[in-house]
């Protein structure tokens, strides 16, 4: 294995950190680190969602490196609460502080101190540039700021409590929430990042309009459900504050979702709506529709850890699409299980491009799918050159149905060229043929 | 490490007002800090040279967050999108790097065979004490390649501050270490212009049909070996001054080569940077040639212009940009017909400042330093 990457897949965990704390309401994330690292997280982030992306940073200076940064961490933290008003803000580490092992909590403590008029909540994150990957910085996240709630009882409660993983889009979100609404539930999402960076704002803002809110103390939820296995650790947390927990795979694909419904069915007491057994009855409809065309096709996927679960279950093992390879950005136990699966970066696909016909990763995969023309679908984080990107649904029957029909379209379409590629060997210019 | 110092360097200081000096690239400020660090600086601005190898020593986020993200378009191959790090963690920072930094530097010269290899130090890599000079010189021993090390961790400044660092590894390791085919009278260097979107490619063949050749660009679409041999240049045209001003003074004092600062952005821009490069390269036939060629294309885009100039009348403009667009692009939409009501002076250097001040004198222009989506806001509210 070679220890260095080119063109990495993986995301530092700083940046999955960075993106949980965006899905909280009126808050702004600050990095304790040098000004690029939330430079280029801002700037990723922009491209990917195409809204405001409030961030800011304590800025280390050479000096204030050598000399340890408490003076740099009041005072970026004070310039940025003065200026934006958050009510809550995540305060991440970078590399810097990390490898000098600063004390964070400690120094959030002495800043209280130093300003008792302050009412912000400040979560110090402890995640490093050099350890994990965005989906585990994600969930240290979750982790650190459901820690310091409080969960007090109330009889009259309804709300689910939904953890989010990393590579969930804001359409995946919303498409949750319609399937736990129609069970008579109210769900509420950890982070969400749907109301926060999920665009339908019309004014600039400053910090996040949107998303989960923050308290530290909040009703006790009846149940929590966690979404793809980074959140495990999360429900830990909540199973020792005595909620219920549950824990779901990535809702693609049908055995999955059918896993879903049927729990939150027992769970409320309700049969699924009309509306949503439609759409699974659609989406068998689609596969038996589809199936001629994934004969002897192969996808080289290139995902974090629990997108890559989800795939591999509907891709694989319910569509009998052969996967030529799958890279990821952490060997996680229930990965090692699959054969083809590989930790690495995209410069790993290559030599397996020639024997791919379809690619599935981010962005950055134009470089093989330029290379070796192969069609791309862009999936993951970052997709910088595709609108509309955040809202597209990947979860639930209806995700499943949108993902099948990209994809069977691609491959059908490859059999039509293929045919008249035929011809072209026995000399006939296709191109005219095609025409006429 | 070395000491972090940039042979000739007063592009740093600015003048806002005569009683507030302030000393731009030296801090950033803590919860108001906007832009890139040292690294990315460095890295935008040497990046272009596509057929050499741009290392990060770094943990994975330097690259990770931001590869195949320039805008630059290369002929020369496709190695300036790719992004390289050696992925630094807890063993690395505990034990060393050294090793692995020489071991990825080999195995990557095997796999992409470049001209030459950049390295880049980084805030964590610094941190452990690491010696890039050192571990630099020992993997040029075994690749047989020029490693050229950048000292760009990201805590020593801003965007900017990186930027002189790449124009100062430039002058250190490489400009000076190859010498040209042949030289003629009107070898010129660009510098500073890193051909986004392929904008370098629209001055080139002006420069053709003038006889003006390009010796040497740094370092848009540029080889490695033209940039070893940009010494030789007898005029320096310094594009975005901010960045790479320091470099053509370095180059100056070193080889004596003038230098000037110019801009492309508009048509009488472009034709005041044509006559400054026959005014240093002082041929007189040239001169005359360079005279007619401007008098003939100002007619030929003015006829052009002529239809869209109605469109632009009365339009009001404000423009947020950075550096030497502050004051250039004022030019180019005056040119078109538009009102400039004011410029962001935000990354601009002394001369960009005084250049747009002189133009603007005399008039109610607003010139803004540092400004986010709310000000803007205000700005088209009053208007």
């Amino acid at each position: 294995m070679k220890s260095y990457q080119i063109n990495p897949l993986k995301k530092s965990a700083v940046l999955g950190a960075t993106l949980a704390s965006l899905g909280l309401k009126n808050t702004i994330p600050v990095h304790h680190g040098s000004q690029g690292c939330t430079a280029f997280i801002k700037n990723i982030m922009t491209q990917h969602f195409r809204e405001i992306i409030p961030m800011q940073t304590t800025a280390i200076y050479n000096i204030a490196l050598v000399l340890g940064d408490y003076n740099e961490l009041v005072k970026g933290l004070s310039n940025v609460i003065e200026k934006n008003r958050p009510e809550v803000i995540g305060l991440i580490t970078t590399g810097i502080p990390q490898v000098r092992g600063d004390d964070l909590k400690y120094m959030v403590k002495q800043f209280y101190r130093k300003h008792p008029s302050i009412k912000t909540e400040i979560i110090p994150i402890g995640v490093s540039d050099f350890e994990g990957d965005a989906e585990t910085g994600f969930s240290d996240a979750i982790c650190a700021f459901i820690d310091g709630i409080d969960f007090y009882k109330s009889s009259d409660n309804k709300d689910l409590l939904i953890l989010t993983n990393f590579s969930m889009t804001c359409g995946d979100i919303d498409e949750i929430r319609y399937i736990v609404e129609s069970f008579g539930l109210n769900p509420i999402f950890f982070p969400d990042i749907s109301e926060s960076l999920g665009g339908s704002f019309n004014h600039y803002y400053k910090i996040t309009p949107g998303g989960f809110e923050y308290k530290t103390r909040l009703k006790k939820p009846v149940l929590a459900i966690g979404i793809g296995k980074s959140t495990e650790k999360g429900l830990n947390i909540l199973k020792d504050k005595g909620i219920k927990v549950k824990l779901f795979p990535f809702l693609i694909g049908l055995k999955q979702t059918d896993d879903f419904i049927d729990f939150l069915s027992e769970f409320s007491n309700k049969t699924p709506s009309k509306s949503i057994i439609k759409v699974r009855g659609q989406l068998i409809d689609t596969m038996l529709d589809s199936h001629f065309y994934f004969n002897n096709k192969k996808i080289a996927l290139a995902v974090e850890p629990d997108l890559a679960k989800g795939f591999y279950g509907f891709l694989y093992e319910e569509l009998g699409i052969e996967i030529s390879i799958l890279v990821t950005t952490y060997m996680r136990d229930d990965l090692k299980e699959i054969d083809v699966v590989k930790y690495g970066d995209l410069f790993e696909l290559e030599q397996y491009m020639r024997n791919t016909d379809l690619l599935m990763t981010n962005s950055n995969g134009t470089l093989l799918s330029d290379k070796y023309c192969v069609p791309l679908v862009r999936t993951g984080f970052p997709v910088k050159d595709e609108i509309g990107y955040p809202l597209k649904v990947f979860s639930g029957y209806k995700g499943s149905l949108r993902l099948l029909t990209e994809i069977a379209n691609i491959f059908l379409h490859q059999e039509e060229e293929k045919s008249y590629q035929y011809k072209n060997v026995k000399g006939v210019k296709y191109h005219e043929n095609r025409v006429l | 490490m070395s000491e972090r110092t940039i042979l000739v360097d007063n592009t740093c200081q600015i003048k806002g007002t005569k009683s507030d000096k302030i000393n731009k690239c030296a801090r950033p400020e803590p919860g108001g800090a906007l832009g890139g660090c040292a690294f990315d600086g460095a890295q935008i601005t040497l990046l272009q040279i596509s057929d050499a190898l741009h290392i990060a020593h770094s943990p994975s986020t330097c690259i990770g967050c931001s590869y195949n993200n320039r805008g630059t378009r290369s002929t020369i191959g496709a190695l300036y999108r790719y992004g390289i790090t050696t992925d630094m963690n807890e063993i690395d920072i505990i034990m060393g790097s050294e090793e692995k930094l020489i071991k990825t530097i080999k195995e990557c010269t095997d796999i992409f065979k470049p001209k030459a290899i950049f390295v880049y130090s980084t805030c964590v890599a610094d941190m452990t004490g690491f010696d890039l000079i050192d571990a630099a010189k020992k993997a040029q021993n075994i690749v047989k390649i020029p490693v050229i090390p950048v000292d760009s961790p990201g805590f020593i400044g801003n965007k900017n501050y990186g930027n002189k660092k790449a124009g100062e590894a430039l002058f250190k390791y490489v400009i000076g270490t190859k010498e040209p085919k042949d030289t003629t009278d009107t070898d010129i260097c660009i510098i500073a212009d890193y051909n986004i979107a392929g904008e370098l490619w629209r001055i080139l063949p002006y420069c053709e049909e003038l006889g003006i050749r390009v010796l040497s660009k740094i370092t848009g679409d540029a080889t490695y070996e033209e940039v070893a041999y940009a010494h030789r240049s007898r005029c320096n045209m310094v594009v975005c001054s901010r960045a790479l001003v320091s470099l053509a003074k370095s180059l100056k004092l070193k080889y004596g080569t003038e230098y000037f600062e110019g801009s492309f952005y508009g048509v009488k821009e472009t034709s005041n940077a044509l006559k400054k490069i026959g005014e240093i390269l002082n041929i007189s036939s040239l001169k005359e040639k360079i005279e007619r060629f401007v008098e003939k294309k100002e007619e030929e885009v003015k006829q052009k212009l002529k239809f869209f100039r109605e469109f632009f009348k009365n339009k009001r403009v404000f423009i947020y940009s950075g550096g030497v667009k502050s004051w250039s692009m004022v030019m180019q939409l005056e040119e078109l017909g538009f009102e400039v009501i004011g410029s962001g002076i935000r990354k601009s250097s002394t001369e960009d400042i005084e250049k747009l001040k002189r133009h603007f004198e005399g008039k109610q222009k607003i010139l803004m330093e540092k400004g986010d989506g709310q000000l803007l806001l205000d700005i088209l509210e009053k208007k």
